[in-house]
């Protein structure tokens, strides 16, 4: 009995991991094909970043959460794909490109590109006051007070938190998160 | 082997209560032990549970950033908790995401790469606890957990329980057979007492002794009972002691009894041997002929001597035959014992004539009589059988000379008969010619031929008168008429008119009753009367004759009786004048032929009845004479 049972489970787990394997090429939500690009990831990142942090009560008002994408058309292009149907914090995502920093308003998440390299303390500035998570591309975004930077770890994608830019917010965020997190202080 | 029922009370009380506290002990421990596994297998799931949840809410961010570092890092607590041999978190896919296991030598050996599985489960296989968790995120499931446990501890747990409660069991045991042998006495020994004291009873056949009685329990109750029943026994004892003693006086008594009966009895028996010895001579030595057949088969049982003789066969021949073959009709069987029940039933001690063939088919006329006897419960039918041939013969004899003699009576009749008729003729001529010889010649021929012819004249009247009486006596027999319905009133009437002159001349009283009207001959009972009265005045006495005419009915019959005062008859005579010419007087006396009375007698006897009379010599006589109602025969 006990042999026959082993017998099944062993078939049973090939035939369930060939099917397994099948599936996620189907199943993926990233990709269309293969595996999913940088970008992809990152976008879902973001989106899972948005579930891990508190916002104050006060910023909790609007109709949406919204995601705000500093001059990174590709990528905003990408995350509105990503987060599409999405909810967080029980509200629908909106995405909003912004291309002049006086622009920047009524965000709760600011995703910035390579691009605003130069910006930074202004962008940082408004973000601090909002308070706007603001997640950021470059190197040494963390060190220079950014709260959460993208930063590849071998073939992973890892990112960095800055916890003292994150209190300074006064944006509430997961343990969970943190204990994912290369910390920066 | 000895079996239960047959051990002793002892053994069993002692094996019984260790039986029941095993038993019940056994139960405790076993329920025990099942619910020690539930509730370890519970335990166990909630444990796993507990491990799962913990482990899924730490990994969830592992699993949403694809960290599996991290995610192992959340199984590593797990090494504290040595029954946990593998663990796993697969992603959403199925696929394998992190992994633990408790001997990194086997890592990933049982653990699967991919999970169909997709909701909360556990199993228990054959050592292992198997669960499944999923890992939830915002009411999303975003991966699996995996955690297999061995359930060695619980069995090293059971064994330790086992030895636990056989130790007990074994202690439990001891208490129980040391108890119960100390309680068992409690039970036993009254027991074994009743059982001593009732061995002691049946060995000795000593009923006064008792049992004692220790409690108030069944075995007390059991004990009184026995007791009772032991009195009963004692007094039944003595009563049959005494019965017997009753008993042997009354066998001797009756010894005494049978012995006098014995006596008596042997007594009769000789009694009846001499009787049987009696009988069976008189029945050998009877000069009948005696059968005895059954009478419902005819079967003959036993003949005499006389039977042999008579059918000419031996006794042998006989006995056991049909007594058929005695008869020589040719009735069948059936016809046969018919007729001879019909005999047997109907005819019992009547004389029955039949005949009997001889061995030599001879036949011979026998008479029998035959009675039915009991004989020994069987009805059997015993006949006589008497010789009649010679007899018969005489019979057949004395037949033929009677007929004879009627015949040639007849004849002498016819000739009397005829020869007074014809007598009448040539007398009628001599008396009127030697009455006119007289007449004429009278004194013409001499005195002495005067008187000669008056001697033939009063000769040939005689002689007319003589043959006139003759004549009515042969008519008597040869000329009767056929009887008729008379009235003998009036044929008295006619006689008495006849008679007239003569009465008148005697001045005779004739008394007569009311006589009856019978069948007969009227003719011949005018006669018969006119003698009678005639002779009645004929011989009177002195005395003026009185005549007295009575009749009375006696069963058939009717007697006529006709009395007178005259001058009787000497006894022995009485016969006499009934006889044809027999006087007792002298014609010069009274007149007559002699024949009144004959005439009479012939004339009763034709109507078949008797004549007889009662007289003494001078007290009158008295005739007596019977007509059967139903006339005379013809």
């Amino acid at each position: 009995m006990t042999k026959f049972i082993k017998a099944f489970f062993k078939y049973g787990l090939i035939i369930a991991l060939i099917f397994s394997v099948c599936l996620s090429y189907s199943n993926f939500t990233f990709a269309e094909e293969g595996q999913p690009t940088e970008a992809q990831v990152k976008a879902a990142f973001i989106y899972n970043f948005g579930k891990f942090v508190e916002w104050p009560a006060d910023r909790m008002g609007g109709k949406y959460f919204v995601i705000g994408v500093y001059n990174d058309d590709d990528f905003a292009q990408v995350l509105t794909e990503i987060v599409s149907g999405k909810f967080l914090h029980e509200k629908p995502i909106l995405i909003k490109q912004f291309s002049r920093i006086e622009d920047i308003t009524g965000c709760h998440i600011l995703f910035v590109g390579y691009s605003a390299k130069d910006y930074l303390a202004e962008l940082l500035n408004r973000a601090y006051k909002s308070p706007i998570l603001m997640v950021g591309d470059m190197q040494d975004f963390a060190n220079r007070g950014g709260m959460i930077n993208f930063r590849m770890v071998g073939n992973y994608m890892r990112f960095e938190i800055n916890v003292n830019a994150v209190q300074k917010t006064g944006l509430k965020m997961s343990s969970q998160l943190l204990k994912l997190a290369i910390v920066i202080k | 082997m000895v079996h239960f029922k047959d051990f002793s009370i002892k053994k069993k009380v002692v094996r019984l209560s260790m039986l029941v506290s095993v038993f019940a002990l056994l139960l405790t421990s076993t329920s025990f032990v099942i619910y020690e596994i539930v509730t370890f297998r519970d335990a166990m799931v909630r444990e796993l549970n507990i491990y799962a949840d913990i482990i899924g809410f730490n990994s969830v961010s592992a699993l949403i950033f694809d960290d599996p570092m991290s995610a192992e890092a959340t199984l590593k607590p797990l090494k504290t908790k040595p029954h946990v041999i593998l663990a796993g978190i697969y992603k959403k896919n199925g696929q394998i995401f992190a992994a633990y296991s408790k001997d990194n030598a086997i890592k990933g050996l049982h653990l699967p790469q991919s999970l169909q599985i997709q909701t909360d489960e556990y199993r228990f296989e054959e050592t292992n606890l198997v669960l499944f968790k999923r890992i939830m995120y915002e009411n999303e499931q975003i991966g699996m957990i995996f955690i297999e446990s061995d359930l060695s501890e619980m069995w090293i747990k059971l064994g330790r329980y086992a030895e636990i409660v056989i130790g007990v069991l074994i202690l439990a045991l001891l208490l129980a057979f040391l108890i119960s042998s100390r309680l068992q006495k409690m039970i036993s020994a009254p027991i074994l007492h009743l059982v001593a004291t009732a061995n002691d009873i049946s060995e000795k056949r000593d009923y006064t002794i008792r049992a004692t009685v220790e409690s108030q329990d069944e075995i007390g109750t059991l004990a009184n009972a026995f007791n009772e029943m032991i009195d009963q026994i004692q007094i039944r004892d003595f009563e049959l002691q005494s019965a017997r003693n009753g008993l042997e006086i009354q066998v001797k008594e009756r010894t005494k009894d049978l012995e006098q009966e014995i006596t008596v009895r042997k007594i009769t028996e000789v009694a009846l041997r001499d009787s049987e010895d009696k009988w069976r001579r008189l029945f050998e030595e009877s000069y009948d002929a005696i059968f005895v057949a059954d009478s419902s088969t005819g079967e003959i049982l036993d003949c005499n001597y006389a039977a042999t003789a008579l059918i000419g066969r031996s006794k042998k021949e006989l006995i056991g035959q049909h007594q058929r073959i005695l008869h020589p009709h040719k009735d069948s069987v059936e016809q046969f014992t018919e007729t001879f029940q019909h005999h047997a039933t109907d005819m019992q001690d009547q004389v029955l004539e039949t005949q009997v063939i001889t061995k030599d088919s001879t036949i011979k006329d026998v008479e029998i009589k035959a009675s039915i006897i009991n004989l020994g419960g069987r009805k059997v039918i015993q006949g006589a059988f008497r010789d009649i041939t010679d007899r018969k013969i005489a019979q057949e004899k004395l037949k033929f000379a009677m007929e004879e003699l009627a015949r040639s009576n007849a004849e002498l009749q016819q000739f009397a008969y005829v020869a007074s008729h014809d007598l009448q003729e040539p007398l009628r001529m001599v008396a009127s010619f030697s009455e006119l010889l007289g007449k004429r010649y009278k004194d013409k021929l001499g005195k002495d031929a005067d008187e000669f012819i008056g001697f033939i004249v009063d000769g040939a009247s005689r002689m007319q008168r003589l043959i006139n009486d003759l004549l009515i006596y042969s008519r008597v027999g040869t000329r009767g008429k056929p009887f008729q319905p008379t009235d003998f009133s009036s044929i008295l009437g006619q006689a008495l008119v006849n008679l007239g002159p003569s009465i008148e001349e005697n001045e005779a009283i004739i008394i007569n009753d009311d006589l009856p009207v019978l069948l007969a001959d009227e003719v011949q009972i005018l006669q018969l009367f006119q003698n009678l009265i005639s002779n009645a005045i004929k011989f009177r006495s002195a005395e003026r004759p009185v005549i007295n005419i009575t009749t009375r009915q006696e069963s058939d019959k009717w007697i006529f009786s006709v009395r007178d005062n005259g001058i009787g008859i000497a006894s022995e005579y009485h016969d006499r004048i009934f006889v044809i010419f027999q006087r007792l007087h002298a014609r010069e006396e009274y007149p007559g032929t002699g024949i009144g009375l004959s005439i009479c007698k012939r004339i009763v006897e034709r109507h078949g009845g008797n004549i007889w009379v009662k007289s003494e010599p001078g007290k009158g006589a008295e005739i007596f004479f019977t007509i059967p109602i139903q006339g005379g025969n013809v």
